[in-house]
């Protein structure tokens, strides 16, 4: 059966046209809204959170002292208990530094060395003094440094 | 690049061969059903897609993941609802597409093949509306795959093999959702695609059958003539789809419960029928429900093109198959309606329904979740309130600790629950997730593990075995359940010495109300003394109400609903839902001692136990969902010294205890004047002074208490 245009057209096709586009538009869009929301939500950044770590008082004056932090952290639909090692060090009344444990060379945890005065990782010998600066080794940057905050003597860090 | 495009593919050729297809004149709006079935099977693949990014096929986190979905998932809730609601959507649409077809005689020659294989396409829909069902893995997903597989065993000769196929094993788990998994989203929708396409291509190769007299006129191409009239039509469904999946929340029942035997299924609407029709033919006709009439439907809906031959395509001079669909769509709607009517809603069963039934009772729409209450709720949501201030308990009791150990400032008007600064309530939690995953993997989710198991009123469990206490006394504390004991009296004659003891079973049969005053001490003096006033009405309305000097202390059931309200509580006043809702009832049902014999089910008499230096007999007897009572009788004088009745939990099962002294006679019937109210939180001690029976009671008294001064914040215990 050939096909027979009406005697409107083009510009009657021409609306058609264009109002069957706007419609599936509009449906299409609102799937890919609904769609592109759910799967963009999970990888979005969490807000990190603050920590309790210790108290002012377990903390011994300038000396690098490990602490562990236990942390829950959800992993999708899972909730997951992460374990992280981080040193702090009372630098004054109120003033807490930490640092990330971690060796910023290939991930192996540093250890302190209370007789050099320094953290030194065992796996390839890098050594940072106890402000995270390397001093020696293959280290390329500084321990990561972790935000603190004090809270009356609270000692909490940003995990 | 249109025409680079063009010249490497031919795709405008291609656009025009199919959005040209000439149209009869004529054709209007009855055409449109095909393009929404073709619509809405699309947005199932899409959504179906985006929820399998989330989805875990594995019975220990599919139910969380759906959760997850719905609770953390940008536009999550609306996901899976467009996915959920688009199941029964395309099931009607489908069945609107085959009446239509039907009613326009559009399966006859040459159109035969295309029909058999659109009756296909509809069993394949069906498919994934049952092996969908399963995939949430809540209660009701669980019991009607259950009931599903029950079905398929009934099929002659190798039933048990077909039931086994399905479920990858001898029992429902793992294997059976993986299998129904991977036909969900592989098998079903690769041949649905298949099919689907066979399905146009045909329609394509014979062009749409068009209306039943012909109408004079030009043809029209598709698009955009008619194609405007789908995209309307489709538009206005997927309207009508959103405002579903945006206004009610796809069910979420609770999690699969393999151990809850009272839940009672109920299959969506569109196998309402077939689940309806088995009830008629109970035994070894249970066949004809399920193989022989459903099978008999399939095959004349495959044959009709050839059963019907003849070139007449008005309904009028097709009376016999008319009529036909008439009768069997007739007989589908009313064994739909008749299975709605008879079957409870499973929500109307559950300890969830039981809580909404509650709430409904109490005024407000829906449960006291935790999470409506509570800031900073992680290892114990989806729970209800009360459910909750258990399971705090149950972690108390276990440990011997005060909510102040765990939660700063509790007790003070300064408590923050929601804080961690205690890392107490962090390994709290660690241990809630460890415990359940200790019964989940080794004891098939049964509660067999708690708190209790390891602490024992200590914060560290002990490690090394005690020898003196090893070479010591035996312990002989018995299980929470008990069995049926050698030597021991039945248990009719433990309840008829009981009631002789009493008074009489005529005179105590003949109670139906009973009213008491005295004085309480609440929480062992922690919260003060003051008056009391004690209800009950047969069958099974009861009320303690407690006047201390911080507020009301209150405890009611009404005979379908119950609240609790607590001075000074962390929640002042709240529903009793689940667990806590089935032991107000038995306290109720128990107020009267001639009703014990029938409120509890399974009675069987225990080994004798010594209680304060007595011995007694212990009678045990279950409630509903999981909930029994412990019932122990002075061996001598045979009056009841103390009944304990444990409801489950989520972390265990919470027990109440009660210790009945100084039984008094009260015009020819003994009442214990004296009661010990133990339970999880605290302590209080009820001394009657006036106890009257048979005498009016408002019934008020047992509705939802009314809190009559303004309540600050601070621990339950």
């Amino acid at each position: 059966m050939p096909t027979q245009i009406p005697t409107d057209d083009p510009t009657r096709r021409r609306f058609l046209s264009s109002v069957t586009g706007g419609i599936l538009s509009v449906i299409s869009g609102v799937l890919a809204l609904i769609g592109g929301g759910a799967v963009l939500s999970s990888t979005a950044r969490r807000q990190d959170d603050w920590v309790p770590a210790t108290t002012l008082l377990d903390l011994p004056e300038h000396e690098p002292t490990p602490v562990m932090l236990t942390m829950r952290r959800l992993d999708g639909f899972r909730e997951v208990i992460d374990r992280r090692t981080i040193f702090l060090v009372k630098t004054g009344d109120a003033d807490v530094a930490a640092f990330n444990a971690t060796c910023t060379h290939l991930g192996c945890l540093v250890a302190w060395d209370a007789e050099g005065q320094v953290f030194k990782c065992p796996c390839h010998g890098g050594v940072y003094d106890r402000t995270g600066a390397v001093k020696d080794g293959p280290p390329p940057a500084p321990l990561a440094k972790v935000a603190t905050r004090v809270d009356g003597n609270r000692v909490l860090v940003q995990a | 690049m249109r025409d680079w495009l063009d010249s490497r593919t031919g795709f405008r050729s291609l656009l025009k061969h199919l959005l040209d297809e000439p149209l009869p004149s004529g054709v209007g709006w009855w055409f449109v059903t095909g393009s929404i079935v073709l619509f809405l099977l699309t947005v199932q693949l899409l959504t179906g897609v985006l929820l399998a990014i989330f989805y875990s096929p594995s019975p220990d986190h599919a139910y969380d993941s759906v959760r997850f979905i719905m609770e953390r998932v940008t536009f999550g809730r609306v996901l899976r609802g467009l996915h959920f609601f688009g199941a029964s959507f395309i099931v009607v649409a489908a069945i609107v597409h085959m009446l239509r077809v039907v009613a326009f005689g559009s399966y006859k020659k040459p159109r035969e093949l295309n029909w058999m294989i659109g009756v296909l396409l509809l069993l394949i829909i069906l498919g994934f509306a049952l092996t969908g069902y399963l995939l949430p893995w809540d209660q009701k997903a669980y019991w009607a795959t259950t009931v599903t597989l029950n079905i398929a065993r009934s099929v002659p000769f190798a039933g048990e093999a077909v039931s086994n196929l399905l479920k990858g094993g001898t029992d429902l788990g793992a294997l059976t959702l993986m299998r129904w998994y991977a036909a969900h989203v592989f098998l079903l929708p690769a041949c649905l695609i298949v099919f689907t396409i066979a399905h146009v291509y045909l329609m394509r190769r014979h062009g749409i059958s068009g209306p039943i007299k012909e109408v004079p006129g030009p043809a029209t191409p598709f698009y955009p003539y008619h194609a405007i009239k789908d995209t309307i039509a489709v538009a206005a469904v997927f309207a009508l789809l959103l405002t579903f999946a945006v206004v009610f929340n796809a069910p979420l029942d609770a999690v699969a419960d393999p151990t809850d035997a009272t839940y009672i299924p109920r299959p969506e609407w569109y196998f309402m029928s077939l689940f309806e029709l088995l009830k008629h033919f109970p035994g070894r006709w249970e066949p004809v429900a399920t193989m022989v009439i459903p099978g008999l439907v399939v095959a004349l809906l495959f044959l009709l093109p050839f059963l019907d031959r003849r070139p007449d395509r008005a309904p009028t001079k097709r009376p016999v198959v008319i009529s036909s669909f008439a009768i069997i769509l007739t007989s589908i709607a009313l064994l739909t309606y008749e299975g709605f009517r008879t079957t409870p809603a499973p929500s109307a069963q559950s300890p969830q329904a039981a809580a909404r039934q509650s709430a409904r009772a109490a005024g407000q729409r829906g449960p006291v979740m935790v999470e409506d209450v509570f800031k900073n709720v992680q290892a114990l949501k989806g729970i209800t309130v009360d459910e909750f201030m258990s399971t705090m308990g149950i972690m108390s009791a276990s440990l011997g600790l005060c909510c102040s150990d765990c939660h700063p400032g509790a007790g003070t008007d300064k408590v923050v629950w929601e804080s961690d600064e205690n890392p107490r309530k962090v390994t709290a939690r660690q241990m809630v997730l460890m415990v359940q995953a200790i019964n989940r993997d080794n004891f098939s989710g049964r509660q067999d593990v708690t708190c209790w198991t390891c602490h024992h009123l200590r914060v560290t469990p002990l490690q090394t075995p005690r020898l003196d206490l090893f070479y010591g006394e035996a312990n002989t504390e018995l299980d929470d359940v008990v069995t049926k004991a050698d030597g021991v009296p039945t248990p009719t004659q433990v309840l008829d010495k009981y009631l002789q003891a009493l008074g009489g079973a005529d005179k105590v049969s003949a109670i139906n109300a009973i009213s008491g005053t005295g004085k309480v001490v609440a929480f062992g003096n922690f919260g003060g003394g003051g008056n009391f006033e004690y209800f009950a009405q047969a069958p099974d309305k009861r009320a303690m109400l407690s006047h201390l000097p911080d507020g009301e202390s209150s405890r009611t059931f009404d005979g379908r609903a119950g609240w609790f309200a607590i001075p000074l509580a962390v929640v002042p006043k709240y529903p009793l839902t689940g667990g806590e809702l089935d032991g107000a009832r038995l306290d109720a049902l128990l107020s009267f001692p001639a009703q014990i014999a029938h409120s509890l089910t399974g009675l069987r008499t225990g080994p004798v136990e010594e209680l304060n230096g007595k011995e007694t007999f212990l009678l045990q007897g279950n409630g509903t969902r999981g909930s029994f009572v412990s019932l122990y009788f002075d061996r001598e004088s045979g009056l009841l010294v103390r009944t304990i009745r444990y409801t489950p939990s989520k972390i265990g099962k919470v027990p109440t205890q009660v210790d009945y002294e100084n039984y008094r006679d009260v015009g020819g019937i003994k009442f214990p004047y004296k009661w010990t109210f133990t339970w999880l939180d605290g302590r209080d001690t009820f001394d009657f002074t006036d106890v009257k029976f048979n005498v009016p009671i408002d019934p008020a008294k047992f509705g939802e208490p009314v809190l009559t001064r303004p309540t600050a914040i601070r621990t339950a215990r």
